[in-house]
């Protein structure tokens, strides 16, 4: 499934959800374009199922295309310092190997 | 159906390298001469070989087809390791070729497969995909305990841990001491049943007639056989004598055997001028050594078996050596024992056995007789007698999702010593979380095998094509920033989920933080929590109420999920199984002398009642004195160490690797698990502290309440948790330590566990 856009509204009045509104638009893994529109009451049953279309359509996206990218996450958060960022390029190094071997064996 | 002929193939690659000089090869050649008189029900007895290796000369080829009379040779393409990275190549290789073997000459034939010694450099032994019986000789997994700094360079870390997957593919293992045995069941999760010590002998150099090393004709000797390893404690020891050595006119000569660089026989004469480097000497020079030594010196701080102990037995020489496990195994009498970490034990170790009474000749004799080559072939061959029963039946696939192994999390640990076990169930491959902050990306406590030894893969990269693929998905979760990963797979692709924390707020704080959910997506959540009271759990209704299953470890955790499930007919299965923790091979009992050890273990956080610890060393008692270790990975402020530290009483190990944390665990006599606050979960270290005998003094609360009384002593405040700790001295016994071992083998175990964990229905335990 590939993810063309999720949005997801709350209204929240005193604290208390009152509603959730869930939009997004995706394509199936047939390659059909999908819309999800749910809008739900406060009550648990209607936050959980807008909790779940929630959690498979935005989480289940939450693939990233490979290891690299993570690294690429890591080093943004921890690029303070030169060392820091040594540190991190070595680990990265290490994955690539690793993505290499996953590569060489098939995988 | 008549029984199929039986055929034993041992890999002795070992000898076609520079290891058949080495105690390993010494070991084997001696175990094989004795081993082969004693296996007649094999119809064929095979030594497998490589071609390519030249190291072998024809000379030491005939020392080997003398001692291994009735086995016939083999030698076969296995190919050589050149390259590190080529490893799972050559090893897919290397089975082939002994597939391919057993195929066409053996079809028939119920192979027993046994490798001599699976840590060589270059050659790679392997099982063949299919035989009756895997089993492997142990010399030891020093290495592994000690990786730092054994496994530092990176080189010999792959080339090391890389063969852990046919380590850990053996369904049988004889480890060369009951230590090594102990170290198997307690780092690898290995079942004791699966394991079988064989010991092993003195080399026999007492009938030799021995050849005088002329320079030394003269002089005292305390003889040092060791060798250039970090273990052998060099440096130290030197140290030690000339202190020793100076107060008594430098009469004493320390001669040290075995090869060493130039550089550090320089390095280390700089420490005293009374060294002598003999470098290799002869069998019949060794033999002199012995005979003419006064005492003998063994001060390594890790060892497989000792040999050099065994061999100054047999000359009936003083022996000093280290106060550790595996040399007390050998005769905790009439030895000489000193800690081999001060300098200062160890002179005053060398002045006591020196002045000390001469050994005790029958109790050396009662050593000799359980040491000897004869005895080491019984119980080898006892085991291989013995048709194995294991079944195979078809493997599940099966998803992990835990912490790395080697961070401070204790789940990444548990998930490593329940491999072995299921892997026996199981094709696993593991999704391991390297943590989001520095710290805990950093930390190395204990090597990560399974990265090496396993199939193992990013958890970003987890999708639905990759759910597809296993039959069970399990997520390890924890309240902490190395469950990130974990839990959004666990709410995008339900399945299994393993609740080691029942309030996980925390783990949802850092996955916003992270950006990986929206604000209001957490807040959605928080709104759950508020409108389903729990009062055990908190952040746990999304999660649970999407499972398939969930494994909770207490009635506490239990309750706190059954609690939060909203609609009852489509509920995820709970249930409840008791937290499995590998048993030890074997515990030695305790008893305080005059001194008890306090220990206060696992996570180091204030909330485990650090505080304690001062008021502990203050308990006045007529006979003993409280000291209290506390050692575990250090989550405490700088201000409270230094508080913590002023107290001499008080030692505070931070950090410490498992080798050193197992060995503070096992020599303590109490351990102090009294946390506050406490929200009821479980606790490993608390299980590790019973399995070895411990009295654990916990909160009346909680998963510590369920604990059977037998088991913990429950205290309420801080006050009963002191006095609790003096009367634990007062009623110190044996009987009591072993109602613990027992009840932890027996209730506890991982096969258990893991069978329950896997099954369709997974059913409760009462």
């Amino acid at each position: 499934m590939t993810a063309l856009e999720i949005k997801h509204h709350l209204l929240v009045i005193d604290n208390k959800i009152i509603r959730i509104l869930t939009k997004a638009k995706y394509k199936n893994l047939t390659g059909n374009t999908v819309k999800l529109n749910v809008e739900t009451d406060g009550s648990v049953m209607a936050i959980l199922q807008s909790i779940n279309n929630y959690d498979e359509t935005v989480l289940s996206q939450l693939v990233l295309k490979s290891s690299n990218d993570i690294n690429d996450r890591v080093l943004r958060i921890y690029s303070k310092t030169k060392k820091k960022l040594e540190v991190q390029m070595r680990k990265r190094l290490h994955v690539l190997r690793n993505v290499k071997a996953r590569i060489k064996n098939g995988r | 159906m008549a029984a199929k002929s039986r055929t034993l193939i041992l890999d002795a690659q070992l000898f076609q390298s520079y290891t058949f000089h080495r105690g390993m090869g010494k070991y084997s050649l001696s175990l094989i001469e004795q081993l082969a008189e004693r296996l007649t029900e094999y119809t064929h007895k095979i030594l497998v070989f490589n071609n390519i290796s030249g190291y072998l000369s024809d000379d030491e080829m005939e020392t080997v087809k003398k001692a291994a009379k009735g086995f016939s040779f083999e030698f076969l393409g296995f190919k050589h390791l050149n390259n590190r990275f080529d490893y799972k190549e050559i090893r897919k290789y290397n089975r082939g070729v002994i597939d391919d073997y057993i195929a066409n000459r053996l079809p028939h034939e119920e192979i027993d497969y046994v490798i001599l010694s699976l840590f060589q450099e270059t050659e790679v032994s392997v099982f063949p995909t299919y035989c009756a019986r895997k089993a492997v000789i142990v010399y030891d997994l020093i290495p592994l305990q000690f990786f730092d700094p054994y496994l530092k360079a990176e080189d010999l870390a792959v080339n090391y841990m890389s063969r852990y997957d046919t380590l850990l593919e053996a369904d049988h293992f004889f480890p060369i001491s009951q230590s090594v045995a102990t170290d198997l069941t307690l780092h690898l999760g290995i079942p004791a049943s699966r394991i079988t010590p064989i010991y092993g002998a003195p080399h026999q150099r007492r009938h030799l007639v021995t050849e005088e090393i002329t320079s030394l004709r003269n002089a005292r000797i305390i003889l040092f056989p060791s060798g250039e390893d970090f273990r052998k404690n060099n440096a130290r020891t030197i140290k030690a004598f000339e202190k020793f050595n100076k107060i008594h006119g430098n009469v004493f000569k320390l001669v040290i055997t075995s090869a060493f660089t130039q550089q550090t026989v320089g390095e280390l004469k700089k420490l005293s001028k009374n060294v002598f480097f003999t470098g290799n000497v002869t069998e019949t020079q060794l033999a002199w050594l012995y005979d003419k030594s006064e005492l003998v010196l063994f001060l390594s701080y890790a060892e497989g078996l000792g040999l050099p102990i065994l061999e100054a037995i047999e000359f009936d020489k003083k022996v000093l050596c280290s106060d550790i496990a595996v040399f007390k195994e050998i005769n905790d009498t009439d030895l000489y024992f000193c800690d081999p970490y001060k300098q200062s034990s160890i002179t005053e170790g060398i002045e006591n056995a020196i002045n000390g009474p001469e050994p005790n000749k029958v109790s050396y004799g009662k050593v000799l007789e359980k040491y000897n080559w004869g005895a080491t072939a019984d119980k080898m061959a006892k085991v291989l007698k013995k048709v194995s029963k294991d079944v195979f039946l078809p493997k599940l696939k099966v998803a992990v999702f835990s912490p790395k192994p080697s961070g401070f999390s204790g789940i990444g640990k548990v998930v490593q010593e329940q491999h072995y076990e299921l892997l026996r169930i199981a094709e696993v491959t593991y999704y391991f979380e390297q943590g989001i902050s520095e710290k805990a990306q950093d930390t190395e406590i204990r090597k990560n095998y399974l990265e090496f030894a396993s199939d193992v893969r990013d958890p970003w990269s987890f999708s639905e094509t990759d759910r597809a693929e296993f039959d069970q998905v399990i997520y390890h979760i924890g309240n902490g920033e190395y469950h990130v990963t974990t839990l959004i797979k666990a709410l995008s692709y339900p399945d299994t989920v393993i609740l080691h924390d029942t309030r996980i707020r925390g783990l949802y704080n850092v996955v916003r933080s992270q950006g990986l959910i929206s604000d209001q997506r957490y807040a959605a959540e928080d709104r759950l929590n508020e409108l389903i009271k729990s009062e055990n759990g908190e952040f746990l209704v999304s999660l649970i109420n999407k499972q398939k299953k969930v494994i909770v470890h207490s009635l506490h955790a239990e309750q706190a999920v059954k609690s939060v499930v909203v609609d009852v007919a489509n509920a995820p299965k709970v249930s409840y199984l008791k937290l499995a923790i590998p048993s030890a091979f074997h515990v030695d009992l305790t008893s305080p002398k005059n001194v008890v050890y306090v220990a206060m273990a696992g996570l180091m956080t204030e909330s485990k009642g650090i505080d304690l610890a001062n008021r502990i060393t203050n308990i006045k008692h007529k006979d003993y004195m409280f000291k209290v270790k506390i050692f575990g990975f250090s989550m405490l402020e700088p201000d409270v160490v230094k508080k913590l530290t002023k107290n001499k009483s008080i030692e505070l190990i931070k950090s410490p690797t498992d080798t050193r944390y197992l060995f503070e665990l096992e020599q303590s006599h109490v351990l102090l698990n009294f946390r506050h606050p406490y929200h009821g979960e479980t606790s490993y270290s608390t299980l590790e502290g019973i399995r070895f005998g411990k009295n654990v003094i916990v909160n009346n609360n909680g998963w510590f309440a369920e604990l059977p009384d037998n088991l913990v002593n429950k205290v309420n405040n801080i006050d009963e948790a002191i006095a609790s700790v003096g009367n634990i001295a007062n009623n110190y016994t044996d009987a009591k330590q072993i109602e613990r071992i027992d009840d932890i083998n027996r209730n506890h175990s991982i096969k258990n566990y893991l069978s329950k964990l896997t099954e369709k229905e997974t059913s409760s335990e009462k």
